[in-house]
């Protein structure tokens, strides 16, 4: 079996109500805020503790969360945010959504604790709008933790006051993006924001914020439980710690797997049943589908880190695993793919507003077999043109896919051409 | 104008009341999704409730409705079916069940059916991707590796529910 | 923010910035043109075209040129392969969609997108797909729109946001399926809404009065300054210059930029006036006998009057004569006009048409001048409008408050109506109309005990009985403590009421009591210069005090006495004066009048002798002095047509006919500006304009009584405005009769539709509507109908009734 499989933020997966307090407690839950309350630590060195664990942004970006939460100004006027971004959306991605159903708990004390670290009073907990029954649990539990004063004004007798709320979306995926979530928050159209500036200075309201992703938030506790070495160790020497990877597709029992980085995707596969029985494995989308797609026989030797998959040429992203077996038709893969980015880019900005209807026609057509001649060239330079001009990383949310699977299975893409259109084709 | 009923105005104050306070705006997403859950969806007179209520322009509201997905501009079936179709939705088979959709209820997506009991929708990614294919049940409800005879128990379970469709 | 020095490179040549500007405004400063859309100086950045984006060392990206700031050492290059390549990707998405309407779009010529696509853009796209389309819906009768050509840039949405401080666009939808509208389908309200036809980069938003008449490239263009308020916003006229039927006619008016008067903005009233200038003319001299009207050539018009007048002063009396000419003339207009007639010997020149009471001791007392420029207004602490609603009347004064507010100013409002801001106001005080004096005279005695300096005794007395509430406790609050920058703004309605004189002597008080001087909006786009050109009972030329032996009466007081005769210079009598009936009745029953005017006018044709067809607005070259004191000089854009003759020429005419002279004492317009201002130089070199301050009169706390206000709506403030045919048909429900409910209860007329007001023996029946934003006792009534003339209100009592 797997060594330290489901440790971090999966650890109650299988324990009878685990979203609940007493259970929480039992488990040792909130022992660290309680000391932290108690004993009033530097914050700068909750901080470089988060710095040492190797912990990275775990919604799809990757950056380094003791950096992120350092760009932020503890002294600055006026109030600051913690924003935990629970608008779980990458498609191939459900990770979050476990943590928030059966560990609710343990993220409202990683951002009790992140909010402490950077001298936030107030947390905002952003969840999407489908997610109606792990918002419920979310209140909940909120509600019992501020019933045992460890939320609110004055916790847990001491001078301390930090404000939690939750919050639901209304159905978006872009809102997903840390400064669009902050648009959303503040009653608008989810556009994501230019940067500079970041939200560490210019953030909700303009005030300095953090944005950060469930799975990292609640990864948070164990980190100062345990120590950040224990953390880092788990895994590789770029990639600390664990993380939940989402597996979906063409295997036999798709799931969440909180493993150590660096465990290799043979590993993973297998946890997740394996392929069905007589079945090759064609490509895997490693991150969610916005990150580039791999073919099977390299996924097979690959590790899962950070590096890892950049050494495939792709990423770790969100962790949404998605393994297509060879009966997969990819052209209609990616046809569905650019179906979710059409109908899920904001519009703000001229490549993706433009560019992400004419990919989805493009792909769509090859899908259905009724390709023009030239199509997969069309598809991308098209792609190309979208990939580096846009506002946030939509704009290569649309292009990574369409490259890497040209890059790929062309022929798969190109089977796509009309017959009539063919001849044209091959006389290339 | 119809105004908000006491009811509503008190939920959206408690939302409002998340916020700081010069800030009203931020309440606008719960207020509609407060008002459409009364409603069954939001009319043109609820938008501008709305908006007189958090004391902002109606243009603003205006601008989020048309936005965010999960807002309704008219009156859908008693029961929303959603059906994921994002891509590991469709490696399992989602399109099987919409087409098992049009068979038993003689709907497509967008479409309501003629008792007014059932909408079939499309959804994207619903985060559910482990229970493929995935159906959102009103808007709440996940329902996960859905065949097409647990969509049949589904589709006869909510049949039989004691709301009636002209009620 | 730090504003040190820097110096950066852009297409390898050194420029030498401040650390934080903006890439492009650096470009721009250094006249390196970097393509753009979205981008617009009085507008927040969006960076949402992505059309500015640019290669930066050292960044594997190109970057919005926006939305970076510029940094120490940092080299731009805006034609690189990577910027280069952008711009062609970013311009073939914008056009994928766009529709091939250039043959029938209005902005072709004039269209960022087409210079933009042949400057940037790929010699040929690929896109093979079919295109979006959007529905287009009705804004309302001034902006067109045809939204399928609309590339998202948001800046009409910003503009919306930002400068109009009404967002009535926004964006819908989302992804490709985005469009900018209003979703529901309403009409643009805001006053400044046809800016958004300036800042739409492409043809979605256009001008809808223009629409179709003519292609840019064909189009004069012409300075002007717009005519319809005391600001003066500076404008350019297109005049259509050749090959059509409408050659020599203003096809449309743009803004012209003035970052001291109206920036990049031009109000709607200022925008689309420009069509009444085509409507209703009087265009040829024409004299009545026996009831007839005939037309007459100018030699035998101007010989009649000039024999009839002397005729006049010789039988009778200069005094039985009276010159009334509208606030709009020009300076010289008005000093010719006012020569012409005191040559004669005539003492009655009055240009203040809409007054209730006698102002002499106002004028006497403070130009009437805001006293700041209107950028400082922008920057002003703490302001105090009196009666003032610059919102629709003078909308770019209204910018000013609003940059000032947003800015932190605390702006408060004390008047018979409330202010309907675009801005946070941080009181606004209601009171009846009959009472604002009253109010005054609290709040000063407000403010000195605030100060807690001890009452003068001179007030003390006069202030002793008065009540002082909460709000005027609180506004007093508001403007202490508040630097010398604050600004007390008495708008042009205290003028036009009866109390005019104690109001503005409460005011003053007030104003020395905070430091501060007094800013006066006034009537028109000229009252200011018309006191310097005399045209004013009590003064001369270059604003000298007149003898008591000199002075006449005023328009009103001459109406009253009933005179032998009346020349009228461009005032609609039975719409712009204060007491219509009272100086329709004095006209019918004079000997001879003259009516010297653009525009044709029924009732002019019952009581004028002659008529002088004028030019009008735009055709006519001459000076204007806004509020801000500012000669704003401008040539005529266009000729007026066929016999038509510019005023300034028929008064120069007839003061040479009336001085027996074979040739014009003034025969270039610049010739009188000149006298005028060295009238002007000398009074002021005089001290003659600062006055002696007026001494408040003692008050006490009365009773409100119903009074009816005479009130011009922003677009039925002059006559050229009225005959605007687009402006009209946004408003076509102004006229109505405005109360609010406590009103209407206590004259129970809760239930009616109609309502009779009845002053003295006059009387108009008119549609009512209630509105809680007038104060109580108080009854705004329309002027400009036919109604308003039956009833020739004076501001004051009134009987009101509910009617059929």
């Amino acid at each position: 079996m797997v060594e330290h499989l489901d440790t971090v933020c999966y650890r109650f997966k299988s324990v009878k109500d685990s979203w609940t307090l007493p259970v929480y407690t039992e488990q040792g839950g909130y022992a660290v805020w309680k000391e932290i309350v108690k004993t009033a630590p530097a914050p700068e060195d909750i901080i470089e503790k988060v710095k040492a664990s190797g912990l990275r942004g775990r919604g799809g970006a990757g950056f380094p969360t003791g950096l992120k939460w350092s760009f932020v100004d503890r002294t600055a006027a006026g109030p600051k945010y913690l924003v935990c971004n629970s608008d779980e959306g990458e498609p191939g991605t459900f990770k979050d959504r476990e943590i928030l159903l059966t560990n609710p708990h343990q993220l409202i004390e990683g951002m009790l604790i992140a909010a402490y670290a950077m001298g936030m009073n107030v947390c905002y907990h952003f969840l999407r709008g489908e997610f109606a029954l792990p918002f419920q649990r979310c209140e909940a539990a909120l509600a019992e933790a501020r019933a045992a004063g460890l939320v609110g004004e004055g916790i847990l007798g001491s001078k301390l006051n930090i404000e939690m709320h939750n919050i639901l979306g209304a159905g978006s995926y872009i809102v997903g993006e840390e400064t669009a979530m902050l648009e959303a928050l503040e009653g608008k159209r989810a556009y994501p924001r230019y940067k500079p500036p970041f939200p560490a200075t210019q953030g909700l309201y303009g005030q300095p914020t953090t944005v950060n992703n469930t799975e990292t938030l609640a990864s948070v506790p164990m980190i100062l439980e345990k120590g950040p070495e224990w953390f880092a160790q788990l895994g590789t020497a770029k990639s600390g710690g664990t993380k939940m990877f989402s597996v979906s597709g063409h295997v036999c029992q798709p799931g969440v797997f909180e493993v150590p980085l660096g465990t290799s995707f043979q590993t993973l596969l297998e946890l997740s049943g394996g392929l069905a029985s007589g079945r090759s494995c064609l490509a895997v989308i490693p991150g969610g589908t916005s990150m580039r797609v791999v073919p099977g026989d390299q996924m097979l030797s690959a590790e899962m880190s950070y590096e890892g998959m950049e050494a495939v040429g792709s990423a770790i992203g969100s962790g949404g695993v998605i393994v297509m077996d060879d009966r997969t038709d990819l052209a209609e893969a990616l046809a569905v793919m650019m179906q979710f980015y059409q109908h899920e880019s904001c519009g703000q900005c001229t490549p993706c507003r433009e560019g992400s209807g004419w990919v989805s026609t493009l792909a769509d057509r090859l899908a259905q077999g009724l390709g023009r001649s030239g199509d997969v060239d069309r598809l991308y330079t098209v792609a190309q043109q979208i990939e580096g001009r846009t506002i946030c990383a939509f704009g290569e949310a649309i292009s990574w896919p369409v490259s890497s699977f040209i890059k790929h299975f062309r022929p798969q893409l190109e089977a796509g051409i009309a017959p009539a259109n063919q001849a044209v084709e091959d006389g290339q | 104008m119809a105004e908000l009923s006491d009811q509503i105005c008190q939920t959206i104050d408690t939302w409002r009341a998340k916020f700081p306070n010069s800030q009203a705006r931020s309440a606008v997403l719960m207020a509609l999704r407060t008002v459409q859950d009364a409603d069954g969806y939001l009319s043109d007179e609820a938008l501008e409730n709305v908006a007189a209520y958090l004391n902002i322009p109606l243009a603003q509201v205006s601008e989020v409705v048309s936005f965010y997905s999960m807002y309704r501009r008219a009156p859908e079936g008693q029961h929303t079916l959603a059906v994921c179709t994002s891509l590991s939705c469709h490696l399992c088979q989602a399109h099987g069940l919409l087409a098992h959709l049009k068979t038993r209820l003689g709907v497509g997506p967008g479409e309501t059916t003629q008792d007014g009991r059932f909408t079939v929708k499309v959804a994207e990614c619903l985060a559910a991707c482990g229970g493929a294919p995935a159906v959102l049940v009103d808007d709440q409800h996940y329902h996960e590796c859905v065949t097409p005879a647990a969509l049949d128990a589904l589709i006869d379970e909510l049949s039989e529910s004691k709301d009636t469709a002209d009620g | 923010m730090s504003a040190h020095a820097i110096s950066i490179t852009i297409d390898h040549r050194s420029i030498q910035c401040q650390a934080g500007q903006l890439i492009i405004e650096v470009a721009d400063q250094a006249g390196i043109y970097i393509p753009r859309f979205c981008y617009h100086p009085k507008l927040t950045v969006a960076a949402n075209c992505r059309m500015c984006l640019v290669e930066i060392a050292k960044s594997p990206k190109p970057l919005p040129a926006c939305a970076t700031p510029v940094s120490e050492g940092m080299c731009v290059y805006t034609r690189s392969r990577m910027a280069l390549k952008a711009q062609k990707a970013v311009m073939e998405f914008l056009l994928i969609n766009h529709p091939l309407d250039c043959p029938i779009c209005d902005q072709g010529g004039e269209c960022d997108l087409q210079d933009l696509a042949l400057g940037y853009g790929m010699a040929k796209g690929q896109f093979d797909e079919a295109k979006r389309a959007v529905e287009d819906e009705n804004l309302g009768p001034l902006v067109s729109t045809e939204m399928t050509r609309c590339i998202h840039c948001t800046r009409c949405v910003r503009f919306g946001d930002e400068i109009a401080g009404m967002p009535e666009l926004g964006v819908m939808s989302r992804g490709g399926k985005a469009y900018i509208g209003t979703y529901l389908g309403t009409e643009l309200r805001s006053e400044l809404s046809g800016n958004v036809i300036d800042v739409c980069p492409v043809g979605a938003l256009t001008a809808k009065p223009s629409r179709f008449h003519g292609r840019s490239w064909s189009f004069k263009q012409r300075a002007q300054v717009a005519r319809h308020d005391c600001v003066g916003s500076h404008v350019y006229c297109h005049v259509q210059s050749h090959y059509t039927d409408a050659a020599h006619t203003i096809m449309r008016v743009l803004p012209r930029a003035n970052e001291a008067v109206n920036e990049v903005w031009l109000s709607d009233r200022d925008r689309f006036s420009y069509e009444g200038l085509q409507h209703q003319r009087l265009t040829l001299p024409q004299v009545k006998r026996a009831g007839q009207w005939q037309t007459v050539s100018w030699q035998l018009a101007l010989d009649l009057i000039t024999d009839r007048l002397s005729g006049l002063v010789q039988t009778s009396d200069a005094d039985q004569i009276a010159g009334v000419i509208s606030s709009n003339a020009t300076l010289e207009e008005g000093f010719l006009f006012q020569q012409w007639l005191r040559t004669l010997g005539v003492r009655h020149i009055d240009c203040r048409v809409r007054q209730a009471g006698d102002t002499e001791a106002i004028t006497m007392s403070a130009c009437p001048q805001i006293a700041k420029t209107l950028p400082e207004l922008a920057q002003c602490s703490g302001c105090l409008l009196i009666e003032a609603f610059p919102r629709r009347q003078q909308p770019m004064l209204n910018h000013r408050m609003r940059q000032a507010a947003l800015a932190g100013a605390t702006v408060m409002a004390l008047g018979s109506m409330r202010q309907d801001a675009n801005y946070p106001l941080h009181v606004d005080h209601v009171v009846p109309v009959s009472t604002l004096s009253q109010h005054i005279a609290a709040l000063v005695k407000a403010v000195l005990s605030l100060k807690d300096e001890g009452m003068p005794a001179v007030l003390s007395k006069s202030l002793a009985s008065l009540e002082v509430t909460e709000s005027i406790q609180a506004i007093a609050s508001g403007l202490i403590g508040q630097a010398s920058d604050l600004v007390i703004l008495i708008g042009e309605p205290v003028l036009r009421h009866p109390d005019a004189v104690q109001i503005v002597a409460w005011a003053e008080c007030l104003a020395n009591l905070l430091s501060v001087q007094l800013s006066f909006l006034s009537e028109g786009s000229n009252t200011a210069g018309l006191r310097l050109s005399g045209c004013l009972p009590h003064m001369g030329p270059g604003g000298v005090p007149l003898s008591e032996a000199e002075c006449g009466l005023s328009a009103r007081a001459s109406f009253q006495k009933g005179l032998k005769a009346y020349i009228v210079h461009d005032v609609m009598v039975e719409d712009d004066c204060m007491g219509a009936q009272q100086a329709l009745m004095a006209l019918k029953q004079a000997a001879f009048n003259v009516y010297i005017s653009p525009f044709d006018s029924a009732h002019a044709r019952e009581w004028a002798d002659v008529m002088l067809p004028c030019a009008a607005g735009y055709e006519t070259s001459g000076t204007l002095v806004n509020c801000c004191g500012d000669w704003q000089t401008t040539s005529s854009a266009l000729a007026a047509a066929d016999e038509v003759r510019p005023a300034w020429k028929i008064y120069a005419a007839l003061l040479a006919w009336q001085q027996s002279e074979d040739t014009m004492q003034f025969d270039c317009i610049e010739s009188v500006t000149q006298v005028i201002q060295h009238a002007t130089q000398a009074a002021v070199a005089q001290g003659l304009h600062q006055g002696e301050g007026l001494v408040p009169e003692a008050i006490e706390t009365t009773e409100p009584v119903l009074w009816g206000v005479a009130h011009w709506h922003d677009f039925r403030v002059d006559p050229w405005v009225r005959q605007a045919p687009a402006l009209q048909a946004q408003h076509d429900d102004v006229m109505r009769v405005r109360c609010n409910h406590a009103t209407a209860e206590s004259s129970q007329i809760l239930d009616a539709e109609y309502v009779q007001i009845r002053q003295g023996l006059t009387v108009g029946r008119f549609p009512l509507v209630l509105d809680e934003s007038v104060a109580d006792h108080t009854v705004i009534v329309p002027m400009t109908c036919a109604e308003a003339t039956s009833l020739g209100l004076v501001t004051g009592p009134i009987e009101m009734e509910a009617c059929k």
